[in-house]
């Protein structure tokens, strides 16, 4: 629970992953709001994208726990992976498959009702203006396009918490620009959206919170204003204020 | 100023050779070992077995009379349509898998010098089978004091030069008169007809009525005494360089090396223009259904059955591998029909124990062979839908329960068996209910078996790089062949009613309890992919 006594989306505590004797990510605690666009920034090899998929269920942590929503998600895996979707920067999609095909596949996963799933496969084809296309083979499609398809399949099953790991890479300027767009939207209709990138203006931009990780550890979280002054950099860019956080200290 | 001709032929087909060891393990640890452990168990067989049919070797008279130069220069055809199966379709798949292809094509390298290394790696490996195959016979005639067999490899050599030659112009056709989309689907089945075609000519011995075979006989032994085999002749030059006569190996290397340099050449720059235009393939997209938005039934498990279902509906490979199964068929049927004597495709599929303890009924065989090619058609499918998964995450980070998914796509692997077995297997039961059943119980537990093999053994991958790569595990390729063997002698048996059937019924059992291995989680499959 928060202070203000809401209920958080997700709860780190203790979280530890090691891969062949290097620490991928070291007893991290964290927490994100429900409802709020989460950005989880930091160099290469910092912890990010293994710390999400284990939250996503797709990783066993060594030691710690993660709780989505009150679940506990080791306890209760398949509790868990019901209110939360997970894409990746390689779109999940099978290219032989329709946008039709592969929604109707995701939905059944979940186990979404049929009629509601039709419905939100037209409103999200529609909206994700893929609806042209709903009869073509992903195999065919640009980058962008695999990737919205990807996330219409993410959003099928309206989840409670969207995680994202590097959306943006190898999109163009406008589909950049939709998936942002999108995002907001979730995150304004009510649900959690935990993102890592490496394009520092977009979690300027569209972040209510940011996370900075390094070496397996959180470093500093909290809003844009809340890490200036964290760090004592008063009018600097994110950019200026990642590059203190995470400089190497020098021996 | 001197022209930059970018990376050699060596430097390019050493890469391409050292791509193909990694992709079979060579780098992984303890992969020399394994493999030198290996090899040296296979040359102690292989030399045990070949040993006899070497001394065979020396009872070839010198000058090979006509009927033999005939018979060895159709069992060269053969061999060359054999090699030509696999280099029609990877010639094609050469325009189309990208791998390293972009950088290639980008770099000062003459398009024809990748086309050569491409094709001369797919003629290394497609004579390397037929090479190896050879070394348990060839090494003791060497040792007997006849190097002159050492020519053989020269002559599968030329013969894989040739086979790459003719397929490349094959494809490189193909592209030009039906495009590149098509050329990708043709080319699979292609080889699978060459390959199945060669099947049928075998067994046409059993496919057409005996009057016919004696008369066809007759008339291939009239013509090759009527002089074109004559050692005189050229038609006499390719039996001679099997039988290790220097100067027609020489001839038949030379020839082969000769076409596969002017192809090569000579198609180098409809290369470059052929990947370009394959690298567009799919892209525009490629319209598979109509109207609005159906399916949506049936929660997790319809949801898998559905998606692998279209999947392997749309794998022209795994089509043109199925549909090889069912023209081997085609004798089974054809004997059938006749009720007559069907001794060897029995052996040959897998009523081998029964053929040498059980009693010699038509009906019996049947069942032998249609649970043999279940097994073969259940082992393809259940391998391909289990191992092959382009999106793991996403089974992964979902909340249905993987007994669920798994049991769906082993569901989706053997409609297409029961599809295909169903009509032979309706006409058993009609024509004699006992053995009917008794092959539908044997067709049941040979798939059964198939499908824990492909689940105890996966080998996550994407469909693509799967059938790339082509490798299994050899464990349980070997288990599946002889589990087969096992349900198919225990279904003939059965359906004479003896009580031996327990006996590889049983083996069986044991075989697959021996190899079991507990199932991985999709998560752990993750960690493995």
């Amino acid at each position: 629970m928060t202070p203000d006594g809401q209920q958080d989306a997700l709860r780190l505590r203790g979280l530890s992953k090691t891969y062949g004797g290097k620490i991928a990510v070291d007893k991290l605690d964290l927490d994100v709001r429900a409802g709020e666009l989460y950005a989880l920034l930091g160099p290469n090899g910092a912890g990010k994208t293994t710390t999400l998929r284990m939250v996503a269920g797709l990783l066993k942590p060594d030691a710690g726990t993660i709780e989505l929503f009150g679940i506990d998600a080791l306890k209760d895996p398949s509790a868990a992976k019901q209110i939360t979707a997970w894409a990746p920067d390689e779109p999940l999609l099978y290219d032989k498959l329709t946008p039709v095909e592969y929604l109707d596949f995701v939905a059944g996963l979940w186990g979404v009702d049929p009629k509601v799933g039709r419905k939100r496969t037209e409103d999200l084809l529609k909206w994700l203006d893929l609806w042209d296309q709903r009869q073509q083979r992903c195999e065919g499609f640009s980058r962008g396009m695999k990737q919205k398809t990807s996330l219409a399949g993410a959003l099928i099953h309206e989840p409670k918490l969207l995680i994202l790991d590097e959306p943006l890479t190898g999109l163009d300027a406008a589909a950049a620009r939709e998936v942002k767009d999108l995002l907001q939207e979730r995150a304004r209709a009510g649900a959690t959206v935990i993102l890592t990138t490496h394009i520092l203006e977009v979690a300027e931009r569209i972040a209510d919170r940011i996370g900075i990780i390094a070496r397996g550890k959180l470093l500093a979280q909290g809003t844009l204003e809340e890490l200036r002054n964290q760090t004592g950099a008063d009018q600097s860019s994110l950019e200026d204020v990642f590059l203190r956080l995470t400089a190497e200290p020098t021996p | 100023m001197s022209t930059p001709s970018g990376a050699s032929t060596f430097l390019l087909l050493g890469n391409e050779l050292r791509l193909f060891w990694r992709s079979w393990g060579g780098k992984q640890k303890g992969a020399r070992g394994r493999l030198i452990g290996f090899g040296v168990a296979l040359a102690v067989i292989g030399f045990g077995l070949g040993w006899p049919f070497a001394l065979l070797l020396k009872l070839i008279p010198k000058d090979p009379g006509p009927e033999l130069t005939l018979g060895l220069d159709g069992g060269l055809l053969l061999l060359l349509t054999l090699m030509m199966s696999s280099t029609v379709s990877s010639a094609a798949l050469a325009f189309y898998e990208r791998g390293d292809l972009d950088l290639l094509l980008s770099s000062p390298t003459p398009p024809y010098r990748v086309l050569t290394v491409r094709c001369a790696s797919m003629a290394i490996m497609s004579s390397a089978f037929f090479m190896l195959l050879a070394t348990p016979v060839i090494g003791p005639a060497v040792a007997m004091g006849h190097p002159k067999w050492l020519l053989i490899y020269v002559v599968l050599i030329g013969l894989a030069l040739i086979a790459t030659s003719l397929g490349l112009m094959i494809a490189t056709t193909l592209f030009r008169v039906i495009g590149p989309r098509r050329t990708k689907t043709l080319s699979q089945v292609m080889a699978a007809v060459i390959g199945a075609a060669l099947f049928l000519t075998s067994q046409l011995r059993w496919i057409l009525p005996p009057e016919q075979i004696k008369g066809l006989w007759k008339s291939a032994l009239d013509f090759s005494r009527s002089g074109p085999f004559a050692n005189t002749q050229i038609l006499s030059l390719p039996a001679r360089a099997v039988l290790c006569e220097p100067i027609p190996g020489i001839v038949l290397f030379a020839f082969g090396l000769l076409l596969f340099l002017l192809v090569t050449r000579w198609l180098g720059a409809r290369f470059a223009q052929n990947a370009a235009a394959a690298a567009g393939v799919g892209a525009g997209g490629r319209r598979v259904a109509r109207g609005g938005i159906r399916g949506f039934e049936g929660g997790p498990y319809g949801a898998m059955v559905r998606k692998e279902v279209r999947l392997l509906l749309r794998d022209p490979a795994l089509l043109s591998q199925v549909l090889l199964r069912v023209l081997y068929l085609i004798p089974i049927a054809a004997l059938v029909l006749r009720g007559g004597s069907m001794r060897t495709t029995a052996w040959l599929m897998g009523g081998g124990a029964g053929l040498l303890f059980g009693p010699d009924t038509w009906i019996a065989r049947s069942g032998a062979v249609l649970v043999f090619l279940t097994t073969q058609l259940a082992g393809t499918l259940a391998w391909i839908t289990v191992s092959a998964e382009d999106a793991p995450e996403l089974l992964a980070s979902a909340p249905a329960k993987e007994s669920i998914l798994r049991r769906a796509k082993l569901t989706a692997a053997m409609t297409p068996v029961f599809i295909i077995l169903g009509g032979p297997l309706g006409g058993l039961v009609y024509l004699h209910p006992w053995a009917g059943i008794v092959t539908a119980i044997g067709c049941a537990s040979a798939a059964l078996s198939a499908c824990l093999i492909a689940l105890w053994f996966e080998k996550p991958a994407k469909r693509k790089d799967l059938r790339r790569r082509r490798s299994g595990s050899l464990l349980g390729a070997l288990a599946e062949t002889f589990i087969s063997f096992c349900w198919a002698s225990a279904t003939w048996f059965a359906v004479v009613k003896l009580w031996w059937a327990v006996v590889p019924a049983l083996l069986a059992v044991v075989i697959l309890i021996a190899i079991r291995k507990p199932v991985r989680s999709f998560v752990e499959v993750l960690e493995l992919a």
